[in-house]
C-alpha cells in the first residue's frame, strides 16, 4: 500500500464519514426537538472530515491524478469523465468543507435558537441539506471517474 | 470541543454571535464567489490560470488556498465592520450563502459542459 | 480483505433489510389499536437505529468494494449498469427517510419505497450479472413499489377489519 494509494482511500472513507454526518445532523435538525449536543457533535465530525478529505485529495490529485490518472481517462472512450465529471467535481467540492465549517459554527453558537425553533435553524438546515446532497452526487461522481480509468 | 464552547460562552455574554454567524456567512459567500470567479475566469483566460500555477506549483491549489483566504479574511472583516447583530440578519445570510452555494454548483457544472461539447 | 468486505457488506444488507422489514411488522402491529404507545415507539425507535447502522455499514463497506475495484485494475465493475442502480436505490432511502420526516411523501408511500428500495439492494446484491440495462432495472424498482404499496395497503386494512371485528 502506497501513500498514494492511502490519501485515495482517506480522501474517499473520510468524504463519505462527512456526507453521513451531514445526514445525521439533517435528521437531527427534523426532529421535534433537535438533541443540540448531537448536533455539536456531528457538525464537527462532518466539517473536521471534509477537511481531512480536502487535504488527502489535494496530496493524490496534485502529485498523482494529473500526471498519472488524467492522461488515461482523456484517452480512453471516457473523456468526459475528466473533462466535465473531474472538473466540476474538483472545483465544486472545495464549497463543502466551507459551508460545512459555517454550518458547525452557526449550531454552536445559536443552539438555543435552535431548541426554540427559530427561522436561524431552517438555514442551518438548508445548508446542511446543500452539503449532503452535493456530497452524494460527489461520490458517485468520483465513482464514475474511477470507472473510466482503463488503459 | 473546548475551544468553540468557550467561544460560545463569550459570544453569549456579550450579544455578538448572531454577529460572528453573519461575519462567516459573508466570508462564506465571498469565498464561494472567489472560486467561481477564479475558475471561469481560468477558462476564459489563460494568463490567470499560469499565474495560479505559478504561484502555488497548481491551479487548484491556488483555488484552494485563495478560497480559504477570502473566506478568513472576509469573515474578519464583516465581524470588524458589521454594525448589525440580529438574529434576522444571520437567517438571512446563510440562506443566502445557501443559494449563492447552489449557483455557484450549477454555474460550474454547466461550465464544463459548455467547454466539453465545444471542443 | 475482500471476504471482510463481503462480510461486512452482508452484515449491512441484513441488519438493514432486517430492520426495515420488523419496523413495518411492528408498526402496523402498533397500528391495529389506532394508537402507537411510548413502549412500541421506543421499540420502533430501535429497529430504526438498527436499520440506519445497517445503511452505515452498507455505504462504508460498499465503497470499499468500489475502491477494491479500483486498486486492482477491474476498474470495468464501475459502469456496471447493476452496480449504479443499486448506488441510486441505496441513496433514495436516506432521502425517504427526510421526506417523509418533513412530511412531503405519505407513509403509504414512505413505507413501500424503504422496504422496496432495501430489498432490491438485497437482490442485486446477490446476482453477479443481470441481463437488464439501468433503465430497466429503474423501471421494474419503480413498478416495485407501487406493489409493495397495494400489499401492505391490504394487510392493514385486514388488521383493521380484525380489529373492527374483534
Amino acid at each position: 500500500m502506497t501513500i498514494l494509494y492511502a490519501m485515495l482511500i482517506l480522501h474517499i472513507i473520510t468524504g463519505l464519514i462527512g456526507v453521513m454526518s451531514a445526514f445525521s445532523m439533517l435528521i437531527g435538525f427534523l426532529r421535534r426537538v433537535p438533541k443540540i449536543g448531537a448536533l455539536k457533535g456531528w457538525s464537527l465530525v462532518s466539517a473536521i472530515s471534509f477537511i481531512l478529505s480536502w487535504i488527502s485529495g489535494a496530496y493524490y490529485y496534485v502529485l498523482y491524478y494529473g500526471g498519472n490518472v488524467k492522461p488515461i481517462i482523456l484517452k480512453s472512450a471516457y473523456p468526459w469523465a475528466h473533462q466535465i465529471v473531474m472538473e466540476a467535481k474538483e472545483h465544486v467540492f472545495l464549497f463543502i468543507p466551507l459551508v460545512s465549517i459555517v454550518v458547525s459554527i452557526g449550531i454552536f453558537l445559536a443552539g438555543e435558537d435552535i431548541l426554540n425553533d427559530k427561522p436561524i435553524k431552517k438555514s442551518l438546515a438548508w445548508l446542511t441539506a446543500f452539503v449532503f446532497i452535493l456530497g452524494v452526487v460527489i461520490s458517485l461522481a468520483g465513482v464514475g471517474i474511477s470507472g473510466a480509468v482503463r488503459g | 470541543m473546548p475551544a468553540l464552547e468557550f467561544l460560545a460562552l463569550c459570544e453569549d455574554k456579550i450579544m455578538n454571535r448572531f454577529k460572528t454567524i453573519s461575519s462567516i456567512s459573508i466570508g462564506a459567500i465571498v469565498a464561494v464567489f472567489v472560486v467561481s470567479v477564479l475558475v471561469i475566469g481560468g477558462e476564459f483566460y489563460a494568463p490567470l490560470k499560469d499565474w495560479l500555477k505559478a504561484t502555488f506549483t497548481h491551479h487548484w491549489l491556488g483555488k484552494s488556498a485563495i478560497s480559504v483566504m477570502s473566506f478568513i479574511l472576509f469573515s474578519l472583516i464583516a465581524r470588524i465592520f458589521l454594525k448589525n447583530e440580529s438574529e434576522d440578519m444571520a437567517e438571512k445570510l446563510l440562506m443566502a450563502l445557501f443559494k449563492i452555494a447552489i449557483l455557484g454548483t450549477l454555474v460550474l457544472s454547466v461550465l464544463f459542459f459548455y467547454l466539453f461539447s465545444i471542443h | 480483505m475482500y471476504q471482510i468486505l463481503v462480510i461486512a457488506h452482508i452484515i449491512g444488507t441484513v441488519l438493514g433489510v432486517g430492520g426495515a422489514t420488523f419496523a413495518e411488522i411492528f408498526h402496523i402491529r402498533a397500528m391495529r389499536d389506532g394508537v402507537v404507545t411510548d413502549e412500541e415507539s421506543v421499540t420502533l425507535k430501535i429497529f430504526y437505529t438498527v436499520l440506519r447502522v445497517g445503511l452505515v455499514l452498507l455505504v462504508l463497506s460498499g465503497f470499499a468494494f468500489l475502491i477494491y475495484f479500483r486498486l486492482e485494475g477491474h476498474e470495468k465493475y464501475l459502469y456496471n449498469p447493476k452496480l449504479w442502480a443499486k448506488m441510486i436505490i441505496v441513496f433514495i432511502i436516506p432521502i425517504n427517510a427526510i421526506l417523509f420526516q418533513i412530511k412531503k411523501i405519505p407513509a403509504w408511500l414512505a413505507t413501500p419505497i424503504s422496504l422496496t428500495s432495501w430489498y432490491t439492494a438485497l437482490i442485486l446484491g446477490v446476482y453477479r450479472t443481470i441481463p437488464y440495462s439501468f433503465v430497466e432495472i429503474m423501471g421494474i424498482y419503480l413498478a416495485s413499489i407501487l406493489v409493495i404499496a397495494l400489499v401492505l395497503w391490504r394487510i392493514k386494512d385486514h388488521y383493521s377489519l380484525s380489529r373492527i371485528k374483534s
